[in-house]
């Protein structure tokens, strides 16, 4: 019996009338392979109206467990901001998800690599004339390098990832503690000087289910967004999550060196219990064979916040009018 | 090898899934669930890599999906509650696919809370002709369990657990003790009537011990010769699957699902690869 390849086709997109948007599988190819991601946007946008909506944006996936932690989140990022009026592509960068390439391949250039032709892929759709990038934690520190490097016009990170070196020193880490408490049988903790030695030997390390390859290990390790950003004179939005409604320090660093590039720049801190947690494991077990998500309301008040500032920030249809005050 | 991305309808959600199909024409459907909360793919892409080795190795298509709340698809989700498996998502996921694709053989893995799922449709579906339950949670509590959990949630659970005399005689001796409950034990045996079943386990998760193997092998011990001999459970040897956090782990579930379900497939009636062996943990070789 053949495939009913029109009844599949029909149904790679949905309309959500409620959230007044529609999604679109798409299998675009993103860095070195094929992968799948979705387009939201909002249902004005089906109609033919040109130039009706020109700011489009891209979601930059986060690194390793991050990716999966923070997906969902983002989801519901894509469909906030669609709902604003705004075209929204998400995507499995390369060694996540549906994506074509196997973990090995996960890097920061292949992050970037995957954010760039994403960024490509949603100027090029109906409508779209400029596009704005956002992402969280790892996603974050990608997003601001493909901004600075692309001159584009937008960007929002969330708690981004400043230092690449103590962001790779936290991950070694998260297996150290996993062989502590015994649960692994690779004999025992290994200790950090073992698994760089592995990296360094070997080519790679198992943490904790995640192939980290040697060219990971060095291009993360090295790299800083305080010292990348160079030129980025657009409008960014910097949310911070925090244990306290402080700013953190690198953050501060961070909003500081965007305004002397001479871009307008707005700050925002998200307060939790839990932010420490941030793209970590997000569900708990409990009595009564229930698993709760202990940061759904996280979730939504980022972005709650970060649809907020788009609102604030930019007129849907016209990216270079700014919303009135 | 080709990948459909598809948003399912069901009722006011649309529930996102990835169906992948081989280049030659499929010899039948394998349904792949997640646990709770992850994913369609699953973590570290254990469901996407399966579903390349199952077109290209056996020339299976695969489905995989997103649980309402999860991933891509609508809806949301704070808490996932075993009492509510979302039996009725995976079966729409299900007949969408085999509608698509035309198809009538069917099997289904589920891993975790996904396991159960997997379970149900086993048992639901007369076409399904395997199911992989890959650290299948099985035993509930016990009423005296739940009578102590009730305690606990009033503050005396604390109390006892303060007076060393106490605790041993009550929560050491009743808290931990578990059994199967009809949850489990009905879809099992309603299950073998037409399917295979393969139980999945690590010898170091902690929702497998000797009584479970136990309760296993005494529903499978009721049952007639040739149902029983549907039945398997596999233990690996080495570190817990939950979570699959190492390579290792996701390299040997992924090699057991493929290798099962293509023996499963490998013959028109599917029935031609029953393992006819009585029921017995077998541990891998580390």
């Amino acid at each position: 019996m053949a495939i009913d390849e029109a009844m599949l086709e029909r149904h790679s997109r949905h309309r959500d009338e409620a959230l007044g948007i529609s999604e679109t599988f798409v299998q675009p190819r993103l860095g070195s392979g094929t992968t799948v991601g979705v387009v939201s946007r909002p249902l004005g946008m089906a109609q033919p109206l040109g130039m009706a909506q020109p700011l489009g944006w891209v979601i930059c996936p986060s690194f390793a467990m991050e990716q999966i932690h923070l997906g969902r989140m983002e989801v519901g990022l894509a469909r906030a901001i669609s709902a604003a009026g705004f075209p929204v592509l998400r995507y499995h960068g390369q060694g996540y998800g549906d994506s074509e390439l196997g973990m090995r391949h996960a890097d920061l250039s292949s992050h970037v690599a995957d954010a760039r032709d994403a960024v490509a892929l949603m100027a090029g759709v109906e409508g779209v004339e400029q596009v704005g990038v956002l992402g969280a934690r790892f996603g974050g520190l990608v997003a601001g390098l493909v901004a600075d490097d692309g001159d584009l016009p937008f960007m929002a990170l969330v708690e981004p990832v400043i230092r690449g070196a103590q962001y790779m020193r936290d991950f070694l880490r998260t297996q150290v503690f996993f062989d502590l408490v015994g649960t692994s049988d690779n004999g025992g903790s290994p200790g950090m000087e073992k698994l760089r030695d592995a990296i360094a030997s070997r080519g790679w390390a198992d943490i904790r289910g995640f192939k980290l390859s040697a060219q990971a290990y060095e291009e993360i390790s090295g790299v800083n967004l305080l010292e990348r950003m160079r030129r980025f004179h657009g409008s960014s939005f910097v949310l911070g999550v925090s244990r306290t409604d402080r700013f953190a320090p690198g953050l501060q660093a961070l909003t500081d060196v965007l305004r002397q590039m001479g871009g307008d720049v707005e700050q925002d801190v998200v307060q939790d219990r839990l932010a420490s947690n941030f793209g970590q494991h997000h569900h708990r077990n409990e009595a009564g064979n229930k698993k709760t998500d202990i940061q759904f309301g996280l979730y939504q008040e980022v972005t709650s916040k970060v649809a907020a500032w788009i609102g604030r920030r930019i007129v849907p249809g016209d990216p270079t009018r700014e919303a009135p005050a | 090898m080709r990948n459909y991305p598809v948003f399912v309808p069901h009722g006011t959600d649309h529930i996102a899934a990835v169906i992948t199909v081989p280049d030659e024409e499929p010899r039948g459907l394998v349904l792949l669930l997640t646990g709770g909360s992850a994913a369609r793919s699953h973590r570290f892409k254990v469901w996407t890599r399966t579903a390349r080795r199952l077109a290209d190795e056996h020339a299976l298509a695969s489905v995989r999906m997103d649980y309402r709340g999860t991933g891509d698809s609508t809806g949301s989700l704070r808490q996932w509650r075993m009492s509510e498996m979302p039996v009725d998502q995976a079966l729409a996921v299900l007949s969408f696919a085999r509608r698509g694709l035309g198809v009538d053989r069917v099997a289904v893995a589920g891993n975790c809370m996904g396991s159960r799922v997997a379970l149900a449709v086993a048992a639901e579906v007369p076409e399904c002709i395997g199911a992989i339950c890959i650290r299948s949670p099985i035993l509930g509590p016990s009423n005296m369990s739940k009578a102590l959990e009730k305690a606990g949630r009033l503050g005396v659970i604390s109390w006892i657990r303060s007076n060393a005399y106490l605790r041993r005689m009550l929560v050491q001796r009743f808290a931990g003790r578990k059994k199967t409950t009809s949850d489990v034990r009905r879809p099992v045996l309603r299950a073998l009537s037409h399917s295979h079943l393969l139980f999945l386990y690590s010898e170091q998760d902690f929702t497998f011990n000797e009584q479970v193997e136990r309760e296993l092998n005494g529903l499978a011990a009721r049952l007639p010769a040739a149902e029983r001999s549907r039945y398997e459970l596999r233990v690996l040897a080495g570190q817990h699957l939950k979570g699959f956090e190492s390579l290792d782990i996701q390299r040997r579930v992924i090699e057991s699902v493929v290798e099962w379900m293509g023996a499963r497939f490998a013959s028109p009636s599917g029935r031609q690869a029953s393992v006819e062996r009585p029921p017995v943990t077998a541990a891998e070789p580390g």
